[in-house]
């Protein structure tokens, strides 16, 4: 019976050695490693209940109970939380809970309730009546939290730290407190040194870059969505490719920061870019949707491109003296009592009301009357609707709407005149087109009137009979504003009030962003040049040059009587813009220099 | 629900009104780049600030990077460096956006009005630099409308003058000024100098340097800013070397903003209107709030050979919010002027 044992013993020798050795290298690694930083928290009966860092990865329970001045009785049970699981005793793979090997992030509990006497507490910095909970996120330092005595539900602490990190609000999705209370709810009471696992989200959801943010990041007024998955690195990923042309007025710096990125591309898989763009916050006037003809064609609405109007490449001109601002130039304010005039006059006989257009609101002039303009009776426009009226599904939609009208169409050709369908389909209200612009150039379902400045959202042309034209009565009674006269009455209350000075004001406040991811390296503050400053300097920051004569040779004594006569030619003449300082630039505007 | 903007190279701030009072929001226009690693990140943490993720660093914005150049060893950045969109700083463009989404509230509707003010002296709508702002606030879902600073001083600070006069605003980098009647814009102009300048000469004076750990010198403004503030004396009776060196620069100041308000004002061709009649004469702005500054204002006023008569200085008590109050105006007067005007087209 001893030889088949022997054999065994034979055979798994070469793997214990094997084992052994493998356990070797990975103490060999260890201690590679043993540079990391180790944090790990302790509470419970000890005289410093807080999270301590480590310059070394092998920390045991007696280290982090000396470091946090000793522990307040001499019997107490020790218990270690990690990755949301708790265990009394000693962390698996230890032979004792002193020599216990901790890692980043555990948390550490002193208890000594059952051994301490039931009227001595513990004596550690904790406000009498506060209570300690732990708090630990997956991969994140572990937090202790003081609960004060009227915070003593999981909710009520949640809301705490929620008070002291906002970031937390996201972060949370399930809370599992300890085992020892078992799954509980936000309402369920807590106990001394019950610990609470915050778990991210299982289903994390991608995090939405807006697409504000990504137009910044380019500073251009071009953005290209590649569909490509290949060049997606992750699923949120900032590519430049190199469609930065030379518009973008910030493309050629964006290249010297960082030459490895051309262009910008934000695309989740599987999502479209349209979808992607709206769900970033982007609006469907600030894109327009073009599908390609190439053989890439397959993902349609993957390949939307992302574009605005160009901004013009022109310099902005020098800084010249404003010319007087009329009504109807930019930087003027809208007068009130014209504005007050515009309600209260009627509108005269022969004159018609003029719908002020994007661009003269854009430049926050506002037109009164113009009754030498026949053609200015526009009717206006439906009001805007949410972008999740409009629907990305818009082809289903039509789809559906196909098949009712060819059915209503059966059905009323039976009984009715084919000169009538029209008026009794039931969808013929339907606003697909509006009056007196081509299609391909209107927001078909927006109430916007396309600027030179504005972005274009050109949707896809829709035939077929579906196409109906608005009714002007309709048109003009959709566009009929929900106010009354007494909001308009409230409206000017608000306004001599707020002239007036009369609203107290309170701050708010500003919630910034945590941990976002911004493309690009910051150039962070202007430094001061370190060579020694020149002699000569004329004025802050510019570099003068020397004078050809600004050293004069005195051959005789009356030279020097002589008013000595230095050329400023040099000093005259114009100097590059980056050798100006502030005030030099100021000046040299104000009197007349041309400095660009 | 209107909101007013001051985009400032010092601070940012928005203004809405919220029922009966008006909202502030308000947040240092600056951020600090720190080195990304894990120490930084835990203390950062532990202080509970946000903060960014850049290219192999890690950047602070807004009030909390002013109080952690002691952790970066190097001063703060402005997001708006003289106050210009930074051309060749993307994440200093980024970090304006996350911002202006922090600090503009969440329109009820596509058809709000967000009249701001710009920093920079690129005043023409069509510029770069203002075009950039400008869609930023688009993307927020406002309608941006472009403020002359100055103003915006009027229309918060002469209503009791039926919005007529002379408003100058003098911010960190740029001084805006704007001569009305009756709330229509005459002449208007901007100076791209500001109290930064005056910082900058008084910290070169005193060598007020800081070096960070690659041995590169920055001016220590910040400690400049703060003798500023503490200064309790007068500018137009300097008692010291440093006090004269103060009054100079605020004197260069002033003369560089007034030569420019003359030729603005000679170019201005409805000047008759105005002529005859004493304009108040309203400054506004952090610099302004220094003792003795509308004496010198009112001192060098006289002696500028302005072509109007200007009556004497005042400066707007409220030197934070007026700018955005204006502003804020201005915003419910388009408001309400588009209304008007859609109901009259209905």
């Amino acid at each position: 019976m001893q030889r088949p044992f022997a054999g065994l013993i034979l055979l798994l020798a070469p793997f214990a050695v094997l084992v052994s050795a493998d356990r070797a290298v990975v103490a060999g690694l260890e201690s590679d490693l043993d540079t990391q930083q180790t944090h790990v928290g302790i509470m419970g009966h000890v005289a410093n209940p807080r999270v301590y860092d480590f310059e070394t990865s092998r920390v045991s329970v007696a280290d982090v109970i000396s470091r946090a001045a000793g522990a307040l009785a001499e019997r107490f049970r020790v218990r270690v939380v990690r990755n949301g699981r708790g265990a009394w005793g000693v962390p698996p793979g230890s032979r004792g809970s002193s020599d216990a090997v901790l890692r980043s992030g555990d948390l550490v509990i002193l208890d000594a309730t059952q051994f301490l006497p039931p009227s001595e507490s513990a004596a550690d910095d904790t406000p009498p009546g506060y209570i300690q909970v732990g708090v630990l996120h997956l991969n994140e330092t572990p937090l202790i939290f003081r609960a004060p005595p009227q915070v003593r539900t999981v909710g009520q602490v949640l809301d705490s730290l929620r008070q002291k990190r906002e970031s937390l609000e996201s972060v949370i999705s399930v809370v599992n407190p300890s085992p020892r209370t078992g799954a509980g709810t936000q309402a369920r009471l807590l106990r001394p040194f019950d610990v609470l696992v915050l778990k991210p989200e299982l289903t994390t959801p991608e995090t939405v870059v807006p697409q504000s943010l990504l137009w910044a990041a380019v500073g251009a007024p071009r953005v290209r969505v590649r569909p490509s998955a290949t060049s997606v690195r992750h699923k949120n990923t900032y590519v430049l490719s190199d469609r930065t042309d030379s518009a973008d007025p910030f493309g050629a710096q964006n290249h010297e920061s960082a030459p490895n990125y051309k262009d910008l591309i934000f695309l989740r898989h599987g999502a479209s870019a349209s979808q992607e763009l709206v769900a970033a916050g982007a609006s469907r006037e600030d894109f327009s949707v073009s599908t390609r003809t190439d053989s890439q064609s397959s993902q349609a609405d993957a390949a939307a491109m992302l574009e605005t109007s160009p901004v013009s490449d022109a310099d902005p001109a020098p800084l010249n003296l404003p010319a007087p601002v009329n009504a109807g130039e930019d930087n003027s304010v809208p007068d009130a009592l014209s504005a007050m005039a515009a309600q209260r006059a009627p509108i005269p006989p022969g004159g018609t009301a003029v719908e002020p257009s994007r661009e003269t609101i854009e430049r926050g002039v506002v037109p009164l009357l113009d009754p030498s303009n026949p053609a200015a009776k526009t009717q206006p426009q439906p009001p805007r609707q949410p972008i999740e009226a409009v629907g990305v599904n818009w082809v289903t939609a039509i789809g559906i709407a196909s098949l009712l009208a060819i059915l209503v169409f059966l059905v009323a050709g039976s009984f009715v005149g084919p000169g009538t369908q029209a008026a009794q389909s039931p969808i013929s209200s339907t606003p697909l087109a509006i009056p007196g612009r081509p299609e391909t150039d209107q927001p078909s379902r927006e109430n916007v009137v396309p600027s030179p400045t504005s972005l274009r959202y050109a949707e896809p042309t829709v035939h077929g009979t579906m196409q109906t034209e608005r009714q002007p009565a309709a048109a003009a009674a959709e566009a009929q504003t929900s106010e009354s006269d007494d909001d308009l009455c409230h409206r000017g209350q608000v306004l001599k009030s707020l002239i007036a000075n009369q609203y107290p004001i309170s701050g708010e406040k500003v919630v910034l962003p945590e941990r976002l991811e911004l493309y690009g390296k910051p150039a962070g503050p202007r430094p001061v040049r370190i060579d020694a400053a020149h002699e000569q300097m004329t004025g802050p920051h510019a570099d003068r040059p020397h004078a050809p004569s600004a050293s004069p040779v005195h051959d005789d004594a009356e030279s020097s009587l002589r008013p000595q006569v230095i050329s400023t030619a040099a000093f005259d003449a114009p100097q590059p813009v980056e050798a100006l300082g502030l005030l030099d630039r100021a000046l040299s505007r104000v009197h007349g220099a041309s400095v660009r | 629900m209107s909101v007013a903007l001051d985009l400032g190279s010092y601070q940012i701030r928005s203004l809405h009104l919220d029922g009966a009072r008006l909202v502030v929001r308000a947040c240092r226009s600056v951020y600090v780049v720190l080195p990304d690693t894990n120490e930084y990140r835990v203390t950062l943490d532990r202080l509970h600030i946000p903060f960014v993720l850049c290219e192999s660093a890690i950047a602070v914005v807004g009030d909390h990077a002013a109080e952690l150049t002691w952790l970066a060893g190097i001063p703060w950045a402005c997001l708006l460096p003289n106050g210009n969109v930074p051309h060749n700083d993307p994440p200093a463009r980024q970090m304006l956006s996350c911002l202006l989404d922090a600090l503009l509230p969440v329109p009820s509707s596509t058809t709000e009005t967000c009249s701001f003010v710009a920093p920079t002296a690129a005043q023409q709508p069509q510029a770069r630099q203002i075009e950039f702002l400008r869609q930023l606030i688009r993307l927020k879902g406002y309608r941006p409308r472009q403020l002359n600073a100055g103003m915006a001083v009027l229309l918060s600070q002469a209503a009791a003058y039926r919005f007529t006069g002379i408003g100058l605003s003098i911010g960190a980098t740029s001084c805006s000024y704007s001569l009305a009647r009756q709330g229509i814009e005459l002449a208007s102009g901007c100076v791209p100098v500001g109290a930064d300048h005056i910082d900058e000469r008084l910290a070169e004076h005193d060598a007020s340097f800081i070096w960070d750990r690659d041995g590169t010198r920055y001016l220590d403004t910040a400690a400049t800013l703060k003798w500023k503030h503490a200064f309790d004396g007068r500018i137009d009776d300097p008692g010291s070397v440093h006090e004269n060196i103060l009054r100079d620069s605020y004197q260069e100041l002033l003369e560089a903003v007034f030569t420019h308000m003359q030729r603005s004002i000679e170019r201005c061709t409805d000047i008759a209107s105005i002529t005859g009649t004493v304009l108040p004469f309203i400054c506004c702005g952090g610099p302004t709030q220094i003792n003795g500054f509308a004496e010198l204002t009112g001192e060098l006023l006289s002696s500028a050979g302005l072509p109007i008569e200007v009556g004497p200085v005042s400066i707007a008590g409220d030197a934070v919010f007026t700018v955005a109050r204006g502003c804020l105006i201005h915003a419910n007067l388009d408001d309400d002027a588009a209304r008007r005007i859609g109901r009259m087209a209905a």
